[in-house]
């Protein structure tokens, strides 16, 4: 039993290698995956839909593709997928009652990307009314539970993607992050979280991706998180910010460490928003690390950060209410009561404040790439609290303000990771981010693989769930 | 309170001119939230042109602000 769940909690690249040497099949992951859901996902709400007989037939091509010796990295890897990406004949509903029987006839780009490599797709994760409302218990779907302590919420519009992955109900899963909504959870429950570039993986097919949401990856290791990049990245037509680049393997040069590696501290920044007692001492135990493992840390001002977050949070509000705003007129009741409130504050955003934020978008992009000219990432905490209440209070939600230190950089579109950095005392991880140059992932992975590897976090496990298995 | 809402009376009658069918007992969350955001973008509209007149030969030279 405990052997089983070691594959079960194993990354990505341990289990491929599995199946390179015939030890486990793809079927007996996903039974064992789709056996575990059954029994879990009523305590933690993951999932809204299981694709159980979708699963088990991709299992099934995944085992005659890697017999006839085509598999790739991802073949008959069950990966979880959030519900407001398309999926080709599986209902996306956003969690909202509006959607609740809607089928999609085409996949999104990166759903289509993960089919063409073999991948299992086991499942439609949870999240926050089209990612944009405080989540209520009377939603479509309640909200999802945290596994490191389930008397806690799980954090992000992708919380679901990370609680099905904390839980260890997939190996992999997809999101979507606009202002922290991978990052967050990943910190949250002690995953990796990659925001890449902006527009690096396609976005058609996601739910109102406006211009400053992209796809996120929610991996238990760095080596994952290359792994689904590299499959995921390419250019895309159908994406009006997609730019034609060549192809490139993240998973190459990871393990090159940070030696003479510059880190910036935006510390001005951190300090103004203030961050609770343990995130700081974890924060700096992290830099502390990378001092040791060869990296200067160095402080930098970046005072623009502050205007970053507000400005994100005005651009995200009116393109969600100009996604909804006829819908919102004729079926309101049929929103949930948050959505619908928080779909309409964006009516009140003139296009004056929109074009507004968007030149603190062009100047906090200047910025960021000019701080980066002088070092090679930025470091900062991923979230200035441990738990998603805290970041739901009123006043704080309203403003953004538990997105704080990840939604600057989905304004600039700087690629940006979040890795496992320390355990509180309430029992849920912390998280530290890095950030890179635009394009740069090689260096940002790099950087996050030698944190990973020279610190235990990323090895823990959410005890909640382990008991449970064990007794 | 800054920007265009700069009371209620007005934020009511704008609700009603978009055809928003918030509930009576939604008026004063939602009307907190607008009040919120309108600061927050007050904020920006200040600093933004704060900025122009600081750098004005940066790319804030072509907003024309």
């Amino acid at each position: 039993m405990l052997a089983f769940l070691e594959v079960i909690f194993s990354s990505i690249a341990t289990v491929a290698e599995l199946y390179r040497r015939r030890e486990i099949t793809p079927l007996q992951v996903t039974q064992a995956l789709l056996s575990r859901i059954k029994r879990l996902n009523p305590r933690f709400d993951a999932f809204i839909t299981v694709c159980e007989e979708r699963a088990l037939l991709d299992a099934e091509a995944a085992e005659r593709r890697l017999r006839r010796g085509e598999g790739t990295a991802l073949t008959g890897i069950p990966i979880a997928v959030k519900d407001s990406i398309a999926t080709m004949g599986i209902r996306t509903t956003a969690n909202s009652w509006l959607l609740a029987e809607w089928i999609p006839q085409r996949d999104a780009a990166v759903v289509a990307r993960l089919r063409e490599a073999g991948a299992v797709l086991i499942g439609k994760t949870n999240l926050n009314e089209f990612g944009w409302s405080v989540p209520r218990e009377d939603d479509f779907c309640p909200p999802p539970r945290n596994p490191w302590n389930p008397q806690y919420a799980a954090i992000g519009s992708s919380s679901g993607s990370g609680v099905a992955l904390a839980a260890g109900l997939c190996l992999g899963a997809l999101g979507t992050d606009g202002g922290g909504s991978v990052r967050l959870p990943a910190a949250q429950m002690g995953l990796v979280g990659l925001k890449p570039t902006h527009a690096l993986i396609s976005r058609t097919g996601l739910l109102h991706a406006g211009s400053i949401s992209d796809v996120g990856l929610l991996t238990r290791t760095v080596t994952d998180s290359a792994i689904l990049l590299t499959v995921l990245a390419g250019y895309d037509p159908s994406d009006a910010d997609s730019e034609p680049r060549a192809a490139v393997d993240y998973t190459r040069g990871l393990d090159g460490g940070v030696s003479g590696l510059r880190v910036g501290v935006p510390r001005g920044y951190i300090d103004k928003v203030g961050v609770e007692a343990e995130v700081r001492e974890a924060f700096d135990r992290a830099l502390a690390v990378l001092l040791d493992l060869g990296a200067a840390i160095v402080e930098v001002e970046l005072p623009v950060l502050d205007y970053a977050r507000g400005a994100n949070f005005v651009i995200l509000n009116a393109e969600h209410y100009a996604a909804h705003e006829d819908v919102l007129a004729r079926a309101w009741s049929r929103y949930g009561r948050s959505a619908r409130l928080y779909h309409a504050q964006g009516a009140f955003v003139s296009a004056a404040d929109y074009l507004h934020a968007r030149a603190v978008s062009r100047l906090a992009r200047e910025a960021v790439d000019q701080a980066l000219q002088g070092v090679d990432l930025l470091a900062l905490p991923t979230s200035p609290m441990l738990t998603a209440e805290a970041a739901r209070r009123p006043e704080s939600h309203r403003r953004g303000i538990g997105a704080s230190f990840t939604s600057p950089f989905n304004l600039t579109g700087h690629p940006a990771v979040s890795v496992p950095c320390g355990l509180s005392s309430i029992g849920l991880p912390i998280g530290l981010q890095l950030v890179g140059r635009w394009f740069d992932e090689l260096t940002l992975l790099r950087a996050a693989f030698a944190y990973e590897q020279a610190t235990p976090w990323h090895t823990m496990r959410p005890a909640a769930v382990v008991r449970d298995e064990v007794g | 309170m800054a920007g265009r809402f700069s009371s209620k009376e007005v934020f009511m009658q704008t609700i009603a001119a978009l055809g928003l069918p918030v509930a009576d007992d939604e008026i004063d969350e939602l009307w907190q939230m607008v009040v919120d955001l309108q600061e927050e973008a007050e904020r920006l509209r200040r600093w933004v042109e704060e900025q122009a007149r600081i750098w004005p030969n940066s790319v804030l030279g072509h907003l024309r602000i």
